[in-house]
């Protein structure tokens, strides 16, 4: 019988921040939220799944800042130091809530729990949480792969071929050097396509990539199975599209799933809930309020407004998720047969990628979604999990197609990243890359500390570049800090640069940048130097 | 600790090829011709660099609040991002174009320091010509738009005809004849439309050949589209505040931030 192929992809990013200066950092959050709420989660849903002899397959990109975070020592004390507080916090819930509605107790007392299995989790694999999902791609049931070094949005990079080239190879690097060999394929940042890249993937041994649906529907000619096929560029580099149907059900605004009123409400949480002296110790030193992740709520219903949301029930939510997960199946089979007659019997290859921090971190659920999923499709005769290397392999002959120029940001091309509001970045960061490529060059034979110095300034306009900068920029919330980013990290390059040139190295300061921006430690600047 | 890793993996007694892999996997670069003791000294070194580099990081750990204050005002600078000012111009000679959407363009310009002397007396014209097709000699391009600047380095935004097509900035002025002063890079818009082909051509990956067919689409129905209204649907100059405030609103594939 021919099936439908399924390929889950997961997108795991954040930018990278370190702040080891400072006993906690506002801005260090995201990475402890990401790892609490998504991240093990996801491992906890894998090793039940491993469990059980379910046979998942899936893909996840997990970026080399993520996975350098991940790796770096002070950020996985301050984790461990994160999660005791968390914990603590829990314990004073149980006992508060005692006395409040009993649905408040019951997962005042699961949070705790769970919050000490997720401590747990991160200590058994010493908090390199990149060699816990190894064992499940040495497993066979996730491919990992790699993305472009910061998460630089390629598409706006394409006057600059040493800069395209430096952001893919020193991502490749990573990757080789976190989970000890080659990436297989590639996630480009924001998904963001500009015909030409493939060169570049090629050059570095990737094999493939993915696009959104446009990226296929618009490219040169038309594929003739759509998104719902793999094709190969004329550099040989095979693409995955992504398929809007799949998309709509889970990530759409209006009808997707993580909508549904008996899921946990993301804003409402005890951090601005609970009185000040209480919750203190538990948010920002600075006093400012923030998610702390213990939350009683659930969506209620979009018209609620916050105040009046109901109480959350885990044990509720978890049949919303068994409802979803055979809702999607479902619709993924119904679809499967429908493309199968399209095709004259042609297996449908169905790719749904997702950023992995709308499970669990968004959509609290998610994490118990994407197993139940696993579950259904085990059950379903008409559909496969793979990962997009066992899609390669089963292929006999592919359409070569030119994808054509797309992004999966609002709009659908680079509108998010420039704009009226992040445009202003282009000019520096360009002047930045041109002037490293220049110093590249010149300082091809340097000394030892000049060296590091062309190193560190690598890192920081690797760093500069990330997408989440203009990004944050877009969306209007922690602009400050993306603003600031920008300016630090090209500030620090400027100077780094003058006392290159003045041969008047500041070896203290170097010392310390080399601490606080500490990615890629075995980068090297000549990258830059190389004819692409 | 990496340099307890380094000593522990060189006592292993491992072969060439071992050690070779090993210092590949910590990023180290090797020559073709190094013999084992070559690598071998090239590990070692960079243990004992590891040691180094761990002990100036654990003895700059922050163990206290105070204690750690006094480092920061000690140290020159802190991790802390602040809102440094950046030049307002690098004084070089530039222009670069770049595709925003299928209908806009964006344009950012800087001048050096003689560019600026010589333009004094003129009035500054932006062009953004429309190269489909063609090998741009200064006067053949498909169509011109043209608007004055007068700011230093600037930036434009261009509504554009096209999908697909290709452009490329200019800045000169008029005397006798338009001046050409600098010329940018050029760029293709995106596509929104499917480019339908008489053609197809596929690769077979066990023979290693490729074929042309004529073109079977399967896919020309609308419900292969779905979803493709969110494509372009906000619409207007990208540097106004009301396409920003709706920009915003839309969800991109990302949840974090």
């Amino acid at each position: 019988m021919n099936k439908g192929k399924f390929i889950l992809m997961l997108h795991a990013h954040l930018p990278f921040i370190n702040h080891p200066d400072f006993p906690q950092f506002m801005e260090e959050r995201w990475l402890f939220e990401g790892i609490t709420e998504t991240y093990i989660p996801l491992l906890k849903a894998f090793e039940r799944l491993e469990r059980d002899g379910i046979n998942f397959k899936l893909a996840m990109s997990i970026t080399p800042p993520l996975m350098e975070m991940f790796a770096n020592k002070d950020l996985q004390r301050k984790y461990e130091e994160y999660m005791n507080k968390l914990i603590e916090l829990a314990n004073k819930e149980i006992e508060r809530t005692k006395n409040e509605d009993q649905r408040k107790h019951k997962m005042a007392k699961y949070y705790k729990e769970d919050y000490e299995d997720i401590l747990k989790h991160f200590k058994s694999v010493e908090g390199d949480l990149t060699k816990a999902f190894t064992h499940f791609q040495d497993k066979g049931n996730l491919q990992i792969i790699s993305c472009n070094a910061t998460h630089g949005f390629l598409p706006l990079m394409m006057h600059n071929p040493q800069n395209v080239n430096a952001q893919i190879e020193v991502g490749v690097n990573a990757y080789e050097r976190h989970v000890g060999k080659k990436p297989d394929g590639i996630w480009l940042a924001e998904c963001g396509y500009e015909p030409g890249l493939d060169k570049y993937l090629k050059k570095q041994g990737l094999s493939f990539f993915f696009v959104d649906s446009h990226g296929l529907w618009f490219g040169d000619p038309a594929p003739a199975y759509g998104v719902y096929r793999p094709v190969m560029t004329e550099e040989g580099v095979f693409v995955f599209a992504r398929d809007p149907e799949s998309s709509q059900q889970v990530w759409s605004a209006d009808v997707g799933y993580p909508g549904d009123s008996r899921y946990r409400e993301f804003y409402r949480d005890i951090g601005f809930d609970r009185e000040e002296h209480y919750i203190a110790p538990y948010i920002d030193g600075s006093g400012e309020r923030c998610n702390t992740g213990i939350k009683y709520h659930k969506i209620t219903s979009k018209k609620t407004d916050l105040n009046s949301k109901e109480l959350f029930d885990i044990d509720e939510a978890y049949e919303a998720v068994k409802e979803h997960a055979s809702d999607f199946i479902n619709k993924k089979k119904e679809q499967v047969s429908k493309l199968l007659e399209e095709f004259d019997g042609i297996e449908p290859v169905i790719t749904a990628p997702f950023d992995a921090e709308l499970f669990g971190h968004w959509w609290y659920e998610g994490p118990l979604f994407i197993e139940q999923l696993f579950r259904e499709i085990d059950k379903a005769e008409e559909l496969n999990p793979h990962t997009p290397r066992e899609v390669i392999d089963t292929l006999n002959s592919v359409q070569i197609v030119t994808p054509a120029a797309s992004t999966w940001g609002a709009n659908g091309y680079n509108e998010v990243w420039l704009n009226g509001s992040n445009e202003w970045i282009y000019r520096h960061l360009d002047n930045a890359v041109e002037t490293m490529i220049d110093l590249a060059k010149k300082y091809y034979h340097a000394n030892e500390l000049q060296e590091r110095v062309l190193n560190q300034m690598a890192r920081e306009l690797l760093l500069a570049q990330s997408s989440d900068w203009a990004f944050i920029m877009t969306t209007g919330t922690t602009v400050e800090y993306a603003v600031n980013k920008t300016k630090t990290h090209l500030n620090r390059f400027r100077e780094l640069k003058k006392e290159l040139e003045n041969n008047n190295i500041d070896v203290d300061k170097l010392k310390t940048l080399e601490w606080i921006d500490s990615i890629f430690d075995n980068i090297d600047f000549r990258v830059y130097a190389k004819d692409v | 600790m990496e340099n307890e890793k380094i000593l522990k993996f060189l006592e292993s007694s491992p072969t060439i090829q071992e050690l070779r892999s090993f210092a590949k996997s910590l990023g180290l670069r090797l020559r073709r011709t190094m013999k084992k003791r070559d690598i071998v000294k090239i590990l070692k070194k960079q243990a004992k660099e590891k040691e180094r580099k761990d002990n100036e990081t654990y003895q700059e750990l922050p163990f206290s609040g105070s204690v750690l204050k006094k480092q920061r005002e000690e140290r020159k600078i802190q991790s802390k991002p602040e809102a440094y000012d950046l030049p307002e111009s690098y004084s070089k000679d530039k222009i670069v174009v770049f595709p925003i959407n299928p209908h806009w363009v964006h344009v950012y310009w800087d001048f050096s320091e003689n560019t600026k002397k010589k333009i004094e007396k003129y009035e500054l014209k932006l062009r953004l010509h429309d190269v489909t097709n063609v090998i741009f000699d200064g006067d053949n391009a498909n169509r011109t738009k043209e608007t004055t600047i007068n700011s230093y380095p600037g930036n434009w935004y261009f509504e554009v005809n096209f999908a697909g097509a290709n452009y490329l900035a200019e800045i000169g002025y008029y005397a006798e004849g338009f001046k050409r002063l600098l010329i940018s890079n050029v760029i293709t818009t995106p596509r929104n439309f499917p480019v339908y082909g008489k053609h197809e051509t596929w690769a077979d990956l066990k023979r290693r050949k490729r074929r042309v067919t004529p073109a079977h689409l399967k896919t020309t129905s609308e419900s292969a589209f779905i979803g493709s209204s969110r494509l372009s649907s906000i619409q207007g100059n990208p540097s106004s505040e009301e396409y920003l405030k709706i920009l915003s609103k839309h969800l991109s594939g990302r949840f974090f931030l």
